[in-house]
């Protein structure tokens, strides 16, 4: 008896492709050629004084493809740094805006302030001058002299 | 002789690859058994393996400026239509790498005791795993040591060792077990 391996040597001998393979091969062989020749032959195309890529494109040979990618890519980037410009403008005027409203806010506050105030002041006075029955005034109770308590010191 | 023949391959390599059709036709009858076996040993589909073998020629007419000697168009040839062989069981979907010892036997009408062995042991080749496949076909069809087998199916030299071993081992097994008492031993 054979070893595995020499059966596996006379199972898996050479075969012979089907009749006519070579020349379906080159059948093949010589249509790729053609095709290769047709390409080789077609024209480059002409150089015209009126297209905007004719110098340039040829000079750097750089396709039609490549420069529209290029110039993509340069749109893109331009309408990025307009829109980032515009972007920083309109948080400017907003602060700016915020910032007018924030005085005048503090300025109406003021002046209501300073209205309260002189009420107040004008009722404590109208108090202060009506005798109390029955009130004592205590040494450690504070004489009303008729300044505001809470204002600050004269500079 | 044998020197006479490498001069004469090289010397019809460099007529084909000066453009000679004539020279290259010449190639193609030197080595379409051995590109055409390959591929219908992997495929066991003579009709797809035809289309491989010729794609492979194709490739090689496309490549010829790359090829140095007549020895490196046998080894580019048959590197080539591995992959053609490889990508066309993807494209068919029937590339999935199982596992060898999952590879499922062969489905066959013979009668137990059947003395075509030669059948039963393509079919048994024809289920392993494509890799384990490929190695066995270069190994015993074309009767490459385990570094040229490595070379031509671009995969580290202990993968090919470990891959046929485990393949022969399998292929024992089943064909002893299909065989009943017939046992098969290593040579």
């Amino acid at each position: 008896m054979k070893p595995l391996e020499d059966e596996l040597r006379n199972a898996l001998k050479r075969v012979e492709p089907p009749p006519g393979f070579a020349g379906r091969v080159m059948a093949r062989v010589e249509q790729l050629a053609e095709e290769r020749a047709r390409a080789a032959a077609k024209p480059a195309r002409a150089w015209s004084p009126w297209s905007p890529w004719s110098w340039f494109g040829r000079r750097m040979s750089m396709s039609f493809g490549a420069i529209a990618a290029l110039a993509a890519v340069v749109l893109l980037a331009v309408g990025l740094a307009l829109w980032q410009q515009h972007r920083i403008e309109q948080e400017r005027r907003a602060g700016e805006a915020a910032r007018a409203q924030l005085i005048e806010a503090l300025r109406v506050t003021s002046a209501k302030l300073n209205h309260v105030r002189s009420k107040v002041r004008a009722v404590t006075v109208d108090d202060n001058s009506i005798p109390r029955p029955g009130r004592h005034r205590t040494s450690s109770e504070p004489v009303f002299d008729g300044t505001d308590p809470g204002a600050l010191p004269a500079a | 002789m044998r020197d006479q023949t490498v001069e004469t391959g090289d010397a019809v390599l460099g007529r084909a690859m000066a453009g000679d059709s004539a020279a290259f036709e010449e190639i193609v009858r030197a080595h379409q058994s051995m590109v055409f076996s390959v591929a219908c040993h992997f495929l066991r589909d003579p009709g797809r393996a035809e289309e491989i073998a010729q794609e492979a020629f194709l490739r090689l007419y496309q490549n010829l400026n790359r090829i140095e000697s007549s020895a490196h168009l046998v080894q580019w040839l048959r590197k080539v239509t591995w992959r053609c062989a490889i990508d066309e069981l993807r494209r068919a979907g029937r590339g999935k790498e199982t596992p060898l010892a999952e590879a499922p036997e062969p489905v066959t009408d013979d009668p137990p005791g059947d003395l075509l062995l030669e059948g039963r042991l393509q079919k048994l080749v024809a289920s392993l795993p494509p890799r384990a496949r490929m190695m066995v076909i270069l190994r015993y069809q074309e009767d490459l040591d385990l570094a040229e087998i490595a070379r031509a199916m671009d995969v580290p030299l202990n993968t090919v060792k470990s891959g046929l071993a485990r393949a022969v081992g399998v292929l024992r097994q089943k064909l002893n077990r299909v065989l009943g008492d017939v046992n098969y031993e290593t040579a």
